[in-house]
């Protein structure tokens, strides 16, 4: 066990640093068996995360960012899962790695911050013993340290009277003190790479920026890289360097954060920026959803996959695929035939328009207004 | 024929010339100063006699259910390891079978067994705990046994079925992603909010449990609670009967008390509710 007694005396990781980008997917795919058929839940998503940056995955809700997150992490189920590509994590191919193995560099190298702090943390432990027992089983503290440690982290997460709260139950915390302790859980052995999905959707409103805010900070702390997925936009907006969108398992756009917002190519990432609620709007103001359900996973339609719900679409999207192609930003890629911001895109989209074909993007009423 | 004087007394001594309000009065006040009558039979207090009796039962409750916690904990955990799995699927059958075998006939088949074929286990008796112990748990094994596998079929199912639930969990997936072992994750995390179940089949299956223990008793001829109440009502005693009675639902509310208590150490969130109302 040299590897604990290294990291005993450093505090963090000791591991061996290699060049290149720190996080390197390559075409993975996942996809699950069940009685209806294949879920092509991730279809050949490739991209790459440098130290210290951080990557935003946005797209509706069932486009497959869970499932990407926790295949790149190999924490899937034991059966009926069907994985391809590569995942090269710090020089290591995490696809090849066993479980037992896996387990050295969960908690450790890659931490990751869940969905509901409600239902992810145990609810009949006490919130100190959630944190040091990684501390103590990955690093081999002893009880002492583990708590001094515990209590640092607490501390820095923005935890009030830390040494109290280490005796606590979870039930006895808000959802925003939850999710800050699922966040000192995670860095707590000093990871490399945080992933977190979607941290902020089960909270209140105003929690959600105070969540985020401390996410970035420790990213920038600890020069740490970070994957933070979401379903809206509004949330990466300001606090990723660059950002992916997918849409039924692919990633559809990619682009560094102010490129996309600035110069997007996807007709479906304009529509999500659509779908977004601007504070500064009057409580009036008609919000745009996208019209539509996302495909059935099963049942992928052929060519373009957002085809049924774009209104950009051509009789093209329909029957071929677009590949993925470089825009004039380096590091910005999509995949579309007609793209947001072109003369064929405008030209497709007037044509629909003249046509009356215009279903989607349309504006509605939210509900209740 | 019993002179009629003679009866007359006799009936005004066991309380019987009184109204049956007055009775009941009677009967409550004594029990309550821990006087159960003394036995038609032989003047032996009832107390005296319940005493006697009331160990042997309690060792064999206590040490059956040892025995079923002890099998049913390991092996619900390994079936919800992997629900559906080989070990799932023929521990679940062995399950079935042992409940579908009625306790009597599992204890003629064990006494078949060890006692008779191969003399590893006396078939009857009993020796006190206080008197020889190695003597004592020989005597005990077998009835334990007995009374044991029905409930260890129906902890093991139960806890299988509560923890394939708790396995799916988020906090297990957190436990995961911080790269816990599994051993770690199957007994700190998972196994403690798993046993609101079989902690609840647990305090109901005693009342079906005295009743086994009754039959086991009288299968391997055990001087407890049971026997004692069976050859009672042969007998007619009834201030004996009455007496097992009483302790028998005196033994169920307090075990449903602990029930309660269980649950409250069990999961601290009924501890603070209960706290703060
Ligand atoms: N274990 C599984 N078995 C079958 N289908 C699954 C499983 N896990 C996820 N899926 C499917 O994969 C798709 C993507 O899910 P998910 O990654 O959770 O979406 P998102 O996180 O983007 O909302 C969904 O259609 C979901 O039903
Ligand atoms: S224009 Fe065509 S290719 Fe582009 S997103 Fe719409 S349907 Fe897909
Ligand atoms: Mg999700």
């Amino acid at each position: 066990m040299r590897a604990r007694r290294d990291r005993q005396t450093t505090g963090y990781p000791a591991a061996p640093e290699t060049s290149g980008p720190l996080l390197e997917v390559a075409d993975l795919t996942t996809h699950f068996r069940t009685g209806r058929g294949m879920v092509r839940a991730v279809d050949g998503v490739s991209f790459s995360l440098d130290r210290g940056r951080t990557l935003g995955v946005v797209g509706e809700s069932g486009s497959g960012k869970t499932v990407l997150s926790r295949s790149i992490m190999g924490l899937l189920p034991r059966t009926n899962v069907v994985r391809s590509g590569e995942v090269r994590f710090a020089g290591r191919e995490l696809t090849a790695l066993t479980e037992a193995e896996l387990r050295d560099i969960w908690g450790v190298e890659i931490g990751m911050v869940f969905q509901d702090p409600m239902t992810s943390l145990n609810p009949v432990m006490r919130v100190g013993r959630q944190i040091t027992e990684s501390l103590r089983h990955h690093l081999g503290v002893d009880r002492a340290e583990g708590r001094r440690r515990a209590v640092a982290l607490l501390d820095s997460v923005g935890i009030p009277e830390p040494e109290q709260r280490l005796g606590d139950f979870p039930h006895q915390l808000s959802g925003g003190m939850r999710q800050r302790v699922t966040i000192a859980v995670a860095l707590a052995c000093g990871p490399r790479l945080l992933m977190a999905d979607e941290p902020t959707t089960a909270l209140d409103v105003t929690v959600q920026a105070q969540i985020l805010d401390l996410l970035a900070r420790q990213q920038r702390e600890r020069y740490m890289a970070m994957v933070l997925v979401t379903h809206d936009l509004g949330v990466v907006a300001g606090r990723t360097d660059e950002i992916a969108v997918m849409y039924a398992g692919k990633i559809v756009e990619k682009a560094p954060t102010r490129t996309l917002f600035s110069d997007m190519k996807m007709p479906y990432t304009e529509a999500l920026l659509k779908s977004i609620p601007k504070l500064a709007d009057p409580s009036h103001t008609t919000l745009s959803v996208i019209p539509g359900r996302p495909p059935d996973l099963v049942n992928l339609p052929t060519g373009c996959r957002f085809y049924p719900r774009c209104p950009y679409a051509q009789q093209r999207c329909r029957d071929e695929e677009p590949p993925l192609q470089e825009a004039t930003t380096p590091g910005h890629v999509y995949r579309c035939w007609f793209p947001v911001g072109t003369p064929e895109g405008r030209d497709a989209l007037d044509r629909n328009r003249r046509e009356g074909r215009l279903d989607a993007g349309a504006p509605v009423a939210p509900a209740g207004a | 024929m019993i002179p009629a004087k003679g009866l007359a007394q006799c009936r005004h001594q066991l309380g019987l010339d009184q109204s049956l309000p007055g009775q009941y009065v009677q009967y409550l006040d004594n029990s309550l100063h821990g006087n159960l009558g003394t036995s038609y039979l032989n003047g032996q207090t009832v107390g005296k006699a319940v005493k006697q009796a009331l160990p042997v039962t309690v060792e064999l409750l206590v040490l059956s259910q040892l025995i079923a916690l002890v099998v049913a904990v390991p092996l619900g955990i390994l079936a919800a390891l992997r629900p559906d799995g080989v070990f799932d699927q023929v521990s679940t059958g062995v399950a079935f079978g042992l409940l579908a075998i009625p306790a009597f006939m599992l204890g003629v088949l064990l006494v078949y067994l060890f006692a008779v074929s191969f003399h590893v286990f006396p078939a009857t008796g009993w020796t006190p705990l206080t008197q020889d112990l190695g003597d004592n748990l020989k005597h005990a094994i077998l009835p334990s046994l007995t009374l044991a596998l029905g409930s260890l079929a129906v902890y093991m199912r139960v806890l299988r079925t509560d923890m394939i639930a708790t396995l799916r969990e988020d906090f297990i997936t957190t436990a995961r992603a911080k790269g816990m072992p599994t051993s770690h994750i199957l007994l700190r995390h998972a196994l403690r909010p798993s046993t609101f179940a079989l902690v609840t089949v647990a305090g109901i299956n005693i009342g079906t449990l005295i009743t086994g223990a009754f039959l086991v008793e009288f299968i391997f001829q055990l001087p407890g609670i049971g026997l004692l109440t069976l050859s009672s009502i042969y007998a007619r005693d009834y201030g004996i009967v009455q007496a097992t009675v009483l302790v028998v639902a005196v033994g169920f509310v307090v075990i449903n008390l602990l029930v309660d208590l269980l649950y409250a150490a069990i999961d601290p969130r009924t501890r603070h509710a209960r706290a703060t109302v």
